[in-house]
């Protein structure tokens, strides 16, 4: 299409299109009399969609806000973002969203179920809800004095493992403290021991100072025996009486005697893991040395 | 006082083209500096550059509002981007054009570039064209219709041209409608259309079919020229 160029002023032209339609163009440097065909018609305000326009941006962009705001936060509440395993014996996993409030408790266990039996989770928090199971399995007794109980933090937020981890500071002070509970609390990359300082009464038999009681850990590298067994405890209702103090095989204590079957006392005798290992060990009659075919 | 008319101005500039013209000329040195500035060099109002700077500076006067904070800086800012806009499309168009390609209406672009055995032609022809405008201005001038009046109430719709060309066929093929419209200076309305709808149509339209009256009457021979497909057909 060309354009005749009939008024020039310094902002515009107006122009005679070859269709018979006269319109303002920007002037880019036109004469009058000349004819163009490269043409950029002039702007104009036109109020009305100017104010439509700006009374529907914010409202688009406040829609839009809300939208996605509204979505990702129904996308993060039905979406698992970190789960904490309580162990006990019951063991349940509870899981919860992005703001931590709990969507879902599974019981791992059959005690678990009963731990959890008439408990009402929905909308409350992940701490408050692991502060009340702590709480019920107390009162079921399934945590005492002397018990263990573990905490494991799984997410993949290392922030909301912290988070939980000291939220539960006080629990577990109160646990380890007033409780005597041994907490263990794992983040899957650390493994914590929280063990209650033992109110010792000083034992006639033993000479040994308080500390010592940490000498045979079950954590760490030091010995590879578990004394879990809850038999063999100093303290609490099943307080056998005998502290071993002595009998350590490691250390500078070291007895020069490891005493898995013979120091048996009656509780190892009950229930001890250690008497099958006795019993039923192959070690001695390993097949590798007898009958192996490798050695011609 | 001078910042408030400033106000002023630059709000009516808004929907009047002729306060933005009046604008845009005083704060011309403004907008030959902001090019300046962004080019490195002198800028003339033959620089593209320059009109594209001018063309921000209107759309500066058609979007600013109060809460843009101040006009000239506005302005500035606009002038500037859009500058880089411009060089971005450049650096795009450069890559690559030659000569044999099709320029405007199909014509290999190396028959566009002047010859200089033309150019006499051209100034002349150029006068001629000149000469015919400024005689239709003065005429429609007489009429009371300028050429702004025209580009404002332009037909849009393609059903009104198509009517308006049906009226300027029964001028053509009338010749005496012509000389009543130069004489009475007014537009033979009665003569012109049929029907009491044609009627509303061109009485909305009475400009832009005076014009258009106007330019088939003798001396415009290059407008009509130009106009001929407008023009062209027989009387219905």
């Amino acid at each position: 299409m060309k354009y005749l160029v009939l008024e020039v002023h310094t902002l515009y032209c107006i122009v005679l299109a070859e269709d018979g339609s006269y319109l303002k163009v920007y002037n880019k440097g036109y004469e009058v009399g000349s004819f163009i065909s490269d043409i950029e018609i002039v702007k104009e305000a036109s109020e009305k969609p100017r104010s439509f326009k700006r009374a529907i941006y914010p409202i688009l962009a406040l829609a839009s806000v809300f939208i996605i705001t509204f979505g990702i936060y129904m996308f993060d509440a039905s979406r698992i973002y970190g789960s904490i395993y309580l162990d006990i014996n019951p063991s349940v996993r509870i899981d919860a969203s992005r703001n931590d409030t709990v969507i879902n408790i599974d019981a791992l266990n059959d005690d678990a179920d009963d731990l959890l039996e008439g408990y009402v989770y929905k909308g409350k928090d992940i701490d408050s809800v692991v502060d009340e199971l702590v709480d019920i399995a107390i009162a079921k007794g399934y945590l005492y004095a002397g018990s263990d109980i573990t905490f494991t933090f799984d997410s993949d937020d290392d922030t909301w493992k912290m988070t939980h981890r000291t939220n539960l500071d006080d629990k577990i002070n109160y646990l380890k403290e007033e409780l005597q509970v041994t907490i263990i609390i794992d983040d899957q990359e650390d493994v914590e021991y929280i063990i209650p300082e033992v109110d010792i009464k000083p034992s006639e038999e033993s000479e040994t100072t308080p500390d010592d009681t940490y000498v045979d850990t079950d954590y760490g590298v030091d010995d590879d025996v578990t004394d879990h067994g809850k038999d063999d405890t100093d303290y609490g209702p099943n307080n056998d009486g005998v502290t071993d103090y002595d009998d350590t095989d490691y250390g500078p204590n070291n007895d020069g005697v490891t005493d898995y079957s013979s120091d048996i006392d009656d509780g190892y005798s009950s229930s001890s893991n250690y008497e099958p290992v006795d019993s039923q060990s192959n070690y001695q009659n390993s097949n590798y040395e007898n009958s192996s075919n490798y050695d011609g | 006082m001078e910042e408030r008319q400033f106000t002023k101005d630059l709000k009516k500039a808004k929907t009047d083209i002729d306060v933005a013209d009046e604008l845009i000329r005083k704060y011309m040195p403004f907008i030959k500096a902001e090019t300046a500035k962004y080019l490195g060099h002198y800028a003339s109002e033959s620089d593209d550059e320059v009109s594209i700077a001018m063309i921000a500076f209107h759309e500066a006067i058609l979007n600013y509002d109060s809460d843009k904070g101040n006009f000239m800086h506005y302005a500035s800012m606009l002038i500037r981007s859009r500058l880089i806009d411009h060089d971005r499309k450049e650096v795009r168009h450069k890559a690559n054009i030659s000569l044999d390609e099709d320029g405007d209406d199909n014509d290999p672009l190396i028959n566009t570039i002047a010859d200089p055995s033309d150019k006499v032609d051209t100034n002349m022809r150029l006068e001629a064209t000149k000469e015919e405008i400024a005689e239709l201005a003065k005429v429609l001038n007489d009429f009371g219709v300028s050429f702004k009046d025209l580009s404002d109430h332009s037909p849009k719709q393609e059903r009104t041209m198509d009517m308006i060309k049906k009226v300027i066929q029964r001028a053509k093929a009338d010749t005496t409608i012509l000389d009543e419209l130069l004489e009475t200076k007014k537009l033979p309305l009665k003569r012109l259309v049929n029907d009491g709808g044609e009627r509303k149509t061109i009485e909305r339209h009475r400009k832009y079919v005076l014009g258009m009256l106007v330019i088939l009457t003798n001396g415009y021979e290059i407008i009509r020229g130009h106009l001929w497909h407008v023009l062209k057909g027989e009387a219905v």
